[in-house]
């Protein structure tokens, strides 16, 4: 990684109690694939993401990772490992080029009793973290890891302007094996899942994905279909997916 | 915190403050409340109006998804209600209902933040208490995605057991349907996984559970339960 000669100044940051003291460091450029840190090891400082894209991910006992959470810009990581001082519970790694801004632990630390003011907000922040990663657990609880991927599909459809039903095609914002990590599949798994969605008109084709029926989507994303059952669509898994 | 040392790294209570900060915190001004089995001690997507320290009994939170309510942790003595949405939009990020007969201390939000703008030390605990409660939630994904049925009900039934304790008889606080679904598992399964521990020692009837020798159940865990 390298630094840049910008510094952090004017960014409207999604976590806005770090904004002073990010204020004014150097922004570091990463390629995409960099880890930022690993499970386990100590937690010895935090990031905010300037722009790019970075995720949240467990490496499982074969190497493969599951993407737990997508870090977007204004977004910071590590700060509740950080404040936890118990080491990081995850790891974090760069999808895209990105920049970001580093915060040393002591730093981010002595800013906090410095500044006791801004701890409510830095518990929000943590708060609001534990709340996406809750839906992320509920899904994995609930969910089969092909809802799961269609669940993902039809966000980014959604994200795309896709209409209630009827048909719809939109470009994958990221790699496919990327999408497929999210909903906790391996990359050979997830050109299978896709293979199977072939048979129900969801295709994709070089980053392309073409739905015959945004219906038929919603329904495998385990989308109640109108009436309101109390129940997923599908059994939870038992096998990790 | 509950359990043997080989339970350290299984997601455990909601957000439990350290010793000296949480009895400050709840000495002044708390209430305390009893409730029954049932009875909601916090409802998702409702204003935070006061944090809870639950003082005995067990509870369950819930998140809502869709129209279901999925189990995500078991609480027990020193977990800490509210915290997650005392702060920000003030909204409760779970529902927690009383598995039986449980009491709490509940400190009013005002008097709580009070304290967090006043006292390090407190902050610095309710701080920890979320970035434990943020791992905690990581590491159930984890178990989800990496680790086999058998092994996250070994898990669960030790969470369940007093540290050191030797024959050790719990009573599932919550039906097996529901444990099944804490665990992402089908009740299908659960059964199966019961049946399996059965022959190691592990007596199951109804609700009540006795487990002889939890070292050697720690040991199925670490090593693998026999099919």
């Amino acid at each position: 990684m390298k630094a840049s000669a910008i510094s952090f100044r004017s960014l409207s940051l999604g976590c806005a109690p770090l904004d002073v003291i990010v204020r004014g460091r150097p922004i570091l450029e990463m390629g995409p694939g960099t880890h930022l840190f690993r499970r386990g090891e100590p937690s010895l400082r935090a990031f905010v993401l300037v722009d790019g894209l970075a995720a949240l991910s467990l490496e499982g006992p074969t190497g493969g990772k599951s993407i737990i959470h997508l870090i977007r810009p204004g977004e910071c990581l590590g700060v509740a490992a950080v404040l936890c001082a118990q080491g990081y519970p995850v790891g974090a790694e760069t999808l895209l080029t990105s920049r970001l801004v580093a915060l040393p632990a002591a730093d981010l630390l002595n800013w906090l009793r410095a500044e006791p003011a801004n701890a409510p907000r830095l518990i929000a922040l943590i708060a609001q973290r534990y709340g996406q990663l809750l839906d992320t657990l509920v899904e994995f609880k609930v969910l089969t890891p092909r809802a799961r991927l269609c669940r993902h599909l039809l966000s980014m459809a959604e994200q795309d302007g896709a209409p209630r039903d009827g048909a719809y095609g939109f470009r994958l914002p990221l790699p496919a094996h990327v999408v497929g990590r999210m909903a906790g599949l391996v990359p050979e798994s997830t050109s299978r899942v896709f293979a199977v969605l072939a048979a129900e008109g969801i295709r994709l084709r070089g980053g392309w994905v073409s739905v015959a029926d945004m219906r038929r989507l919603r329904a495998l994303a385990g989308e109640p279909s109108g009436r309101r059952s109390g129940r997923p669509a599908r059994p939870p898994e038992d096998a990790p997916g | 915190m509950t359990s043997c040392g080989s339970l350290r790294e299984y997601p455990r209570p909601e957000a439990v403050l350290p010793g000296r900060a949480l009895s400050r915190l709840f000495a002044r001004g708390g209430e305390r409340a009893r409730f029954s089995a049932g009875d909601v001690l916090a409802e998702q997507d409702t204003p935070v109006e006061a944090v809870v320290l639950l003082t005995a009994g067990h509870a369950l939170s819930l998140r809502g998804f869709r129209d279901e309510d999925v189990p995500v942790s078991l609480l027990r003595a020193g977990a800490v209600i509210g915290l997650d949405g005392i702060c920000g939009a003030g909204l409760h990020r779970v529902t927690v209902r009383a598995l039986g007969p449980a009491e709490g201390t509940a400190l009013p939000r005002a008097a709580f933040l009070h304290l967090l703008q006043h006292c390090h030390e407190v902050r610095q605990a309710a701080l920890s208490a979320l970035a434990g409660r943020v791992s905690a939630c990581v590491q159930e994904m984890e178990d989800l995605r990496h680790r086999p049925a058998e092994a996250r009900v070994a898990r669960y039934l030790l969470s369940l057991a007093e540290r050191g304790a030797e024959d050790v008889h719990v009573r599932l606080p919550v039906p097996k349907t529901v444990m099944a679904r804490h665990l992402g598992i089908t009740p299908q399964s659960l059964s199966r996984v019961l049946r399996l521990l059965r022959r190691q020692g592990i007596d199951v009837r109804g609700r009540n559970v006795t487990i002889p020798d939890p070292a050697r159940l720690s040991a199925l865990l670490r090593d693998g339960v026999p099919q």
